[in-house]
């Protein structure tokens, strides 16, 4: 079931209204089992890997309280092999079998693995995470173990946050369950009006973006280079308001029922270096890594190539958290290579970081120099052959006015698109949402944002590309 | 007050979902909104069913012509049981109209899409005659052993039916016991049951038609078709427009990712397979007792009406060239060919009149010529 769809519409009514309708004390049952129907409607069977994961973590988190010393360890280590054992064999085993196959045929070596074709089960990555923040949380002792065995299935598979997050922690989600939500009306209009924002980021923005996109990127040969810097450009607001959108629908519906999640972006394409684009993309991935693998690592007190080496680490895991395949792990490499030169750049030139340039017109071109850095990296995210990067890349280095510019929607949509990303910019510089959300104007910016949707919205029930992960 | 109308909400919703589920309630629903008139009434097929899905004002189909009892249908005994196998071309010109079929004693019209058919025994005293009608885009998904054997209840069920040389082609016969193979089966069954009970697999296009299929909401629909074509020169639907802007074409009939297509591009290895379900359909229907089995597969509108402006793969053509054909076939392509453009409608994926018209005057000359 995809937020852009009438089929959640009429879901998150009867969900949120029978929630209204119970008594606090039954509400846990009813998101459980609503969240229940919301993921078997993508392939029902794969509930029961989530069961899995649900299952081994409660008991983990229970041990690991009961525990100290070398068992408690020894709990921590079975439930973090379980998660990412689940992972392994869904997401990377094909991914592994290949490439074990291929360095064995560079050596002579006869390998067979049996084949096990199996699509991934939706959001795996997300609720694995989540799962595992729970045990390494009530391991360190910031959280204690939920006895509740629903309650902590609901921590894992609460509908809003399931299939593509954010991420959360079970210091900030899991006592929420316990809270009574009364109704709010300024909180409703707050939360249905985020999640009128995230519906139109998706389908009037991203879903547009995507039809100059797609195609562009299915037929990289026929494409001149001029095309394919305006699309690299797209596919950079493409993916930003794909997923924003999800996570703006996320919270807002959470909000409507009176939970509160984190915030998973804050206007990330106006970050002036990438560590600042960091702390605004995917916040609750972002930081998931800097809680439990940067810092477990050192962080940055250590020596400077060990530093270095720290950084490198946590953004290969970040692309090889996306998916199983060489072009994320490329992704993640850039990355993290990025900021090790900027960090190395600022060593020697303290003058030149960005936290310490007051001109306007100089922060505008850091703002651009990282937008270019993060779009460059996107293309090896969007594209999974070397051939055709390669190809990609010889395109844009041929690139000449004499190039033909053709794309798959006429001038007047085109500049439309322009027009979006450029409202979506100062939209985030001037924080028209939080101004918004505050919920003066409601009746008129709710209808405004619902006209807009209807008549400009690309209606083809296009999943998130976050669902893949 | 609060309470109250979170329990309308509840409930509307609960009713919202429970209906678009189940096929049962749907096909009431739709009978219902027919029915009704005025600004509530439906407009989703009522104009062609590709204007439902587009909106464009030029391509709202105002009359829709029905085709009339052919003459000379009645100039010979009717002496036959006619079972016509056949998906929306067949069904919506002649469901009930036995009379209008030369020879034709007893009419039993069975829909493709429907999930079980009953049908009635077989009448012993007279020639049970079967058509099966398809249309192209249908073919790959409708026209096999494995969906037609799982619907069909016929009366005199009695022999199995026997393997042919070409089943080799298609089946594989693995009689080990293999329990990988055995769990895979057990959870696409899961799987299958539980989608069908919960997630109908046209939940969505359900909910639209009964929220938003009224009259009224018509004019906002068309208004934002025109806005589309008139500032971004596309259609906002799953339908494709002709480069001269006169015909509409069902979008799963043009896309190249789409089998049933007719720019997919098919090998010659597909062709065999689909031979080879055809030679198996016509075994199992002869094992079944029918007399005499034909089947005709109409080609998509666009191969007739367009100038192949999108591609064109010759699916039809290939399949009927096909040595391995052992099925009787009629093929009405050349006839549908001549004034194409007149037996189709503008944005609609069905024929009109003119062409169902064609088609029946070819089915009553092949019932004529069967021996007494």
């Amino acid at each position: 079931m995809v937020f852009n769809s009438l089929h959640f519409l009429v879901f998150f009514g009867l969900i949120t209204s029978a929630y209204f309708l119970l008594n606090h004390k039954h509400r846990w049952l009813l998101l459980l089992l609503g969240s229940c129907y919301f993921y078997m409607a993508f392939i029902p069977i794969y509930i029961v890997i989530l069961g899995f994961t649900i299952v081994i973590d409660y008991f983990a988190g229970i041990y690991l309280e009961k525990f100290t010393g070398q068992k408690k360890k020894v709990f921590l280590a079975l439930s973090l092999i379980a998660n990412v054992g689940v992972l392994a064999v869904f997401k990377y085993y094909h991914f592994i079998d290949q490439n074990i196959g291929f360095l064995s045929n560079l050596l002579g070596v006869n390998y067979h693995l049996p084949a096990f074709n199996i699509l991934l089960p939706i959001g795996l990555s997300f609720h694995t995470f989540q799962a595992m923040s729970y045990t390494i949380e009530v391991y360190r002792g910031h959280q204690k173990a939920e006895r509740n065995f629903g309650i902590y299935s609901l921590y894992v598979m609460f509908y809003p946050q399931l299939v593509a997050g954010p991420i959360e922690r079970p210091q900030n989600l899991l006592h929420q369950f316990y809270e009574k939500h009364d109704w709010d009306w300024s909180r409703v209009k707050s939360g249905l009006l985020q999640m009128a924002f995230g519906i139109f980021k998706k389908v009037v923005i991203a879903d547009r973006f995507a039809m100059v996109v797609d195609p562009a990127y299915q037929d990289l040969s026929h494409q001149s280079g001029l095309n394919l810097l305006v699309v690299a450009f797209f596919y950079s607001f493409q993916i930003y308001c794909d997923f924003s959108g999800y996570s703006d629908v996320a919270i807002g519906a959470s909000r409507v029922m009176g939970f509160k999640l984190m915030d998973n972006f804050n206007g990330p394409y106006l970050a002036k270096s990438l560590p600042d684009f960091w702390r605004r993309w995917h916040i609750s991935l972002s930081t998931w890594f800097k809680d439990y693998v940067y810092f477990s690592l050192g962080g940055n007190r250590v020596s400077i190539p060990k530093w270095y080496l720290n950084i490198m680490i946590v953004f290969i895991l970040s692309g090889i958290w996306h998916g199983a395949s060489w072009n994320f792990i490329i992704w993640g490499f850039l990355h993290g290579a990025f900021q090790v030169i900027g960090l190395t750049i600022n060593r020697f030139f303290p003058a030149l970081a960005a936290d310490k340039i007051e001109s306007i017109f100089v922060k505008g071109v850091y703002q651009i120099w990282t937008f270019s850095l993060v779009t460059l990296a996107w293309v090896f995210f969007r594209i999974p052959k070397f051939s055709e990067v390669k190809l990609f890349f010889k395109q844009i280095f041929s690139i000449s006015f004499k190039d033909s510019f053709h794309l798959a929607l006429n001038t007047n949509e085109l500049i439309l698109c322009f027009c979006l990303a450029a409202v979506l910019i100062m939209a985030e510089k001037y924080e028209w949402k939080k101004t918004l959300l505050k919920g003066q104007y409601f009746w008129l910016v709710f209808l405004v944002c619902l006209t807009s949707i209807y008549f400009l919205g690309v209606f083809n029930l296009k999943q998130f590309i976050y669902f893949q992960f | 007050m609060r309470k109250n109308i979170a329990a309308i909400v509840f409930l509307g919703c609960f009713m919202l979902l429970g209906f678009s589920v189940s096929e049962y309630s749907m096909n009431r629903i739709t009978g219902v909104k027919y029915r009704l008139k005025g600004i509530v009434g439906s407009h989703k097929f009522k104009y062609g069913d590709l204007f439902g899905l587009c909106y464009l004002e030029d391509f709202k189909i105002k009359k829709v012509d029905y085709v009339d009892k052919p003459i000379n249908v009645d100039l010979l005994p009717r002496d036959l049981s006619l079972y016509l196998i056949c998906d929306s071309y067949g069904f919506g010109p002649f469901e009930g109209k036995s009379d209008y079929f030369s020879r034709v004693k007893e009419f039993h019209i069975l829909k493709l899409k429907d999930p079980q058919w009953e049908v009635p025994p077989f009448d012993k005293k007279k020639k049970n005659v079967l058509i099966f009608e398809i249309v192209l885009r249908n073919l790959y998904n409708d026209m096999n052993l494995k969906n037609i054997g799982s619907k069909t209840d016929f009366a005199n069920i009695s022999n199995s039916i026997q393997s042919s040389p070409t089943t080799n082609i298609l089946v594989k016969n693995d009689s080990s016991f293999n329990p990988l193979g055995q769990l895979r089966k057990s959870i696409t069954w899961i799987n299958q049951k539980i989608s069908r009970a919960f997630y109908h697999k046209n939940l969505e296009s359900h909910l639209e038609y009964i929220l938003f299929d009224f009259d009224f909401l018509l004019p906002f629909k068309m208004w934002k078709a025109e806005l589309i074509m008139k500032y971004f020169n596309r259609i906002d639907g799953n339908a494709v427009l002709s480069r001269d802007k006169k015909f509409l074409f069902m979008e799963n009939t043009v896309i190249p990712s789409f089998k049933g297509s007719s720019t997919y591009p098919i090998s010659d290895l597909e062709i065999e397979a689909q031979v080879n379900e055809i030679n198996l359909l016509n075994e199992f229907f002869k094992s079944k007792g029918f007399d005499d089995v034909l089947f005709s597969i109409i080609p998509n509108p666009y191969d007739l009406v367009s100038t192949n402006e999108f591609g064109q793969n010759n699916q039809l053509k290939r399949l009927l060239a096909s040595k391995n054909l052992k099925a009787k076939m009629l093929d009405i392509t050349p006839k549908l060919s001549i004034n194409a453009k007149n037996n189709f409608f503008q944005s609609d994926t069905h024929w009109n009149s003119n062409g169902a018209k064609i088609w029946l005057l070819e089915i009553n000359q092949y019932l004529n010529s069967l021996p007494q």
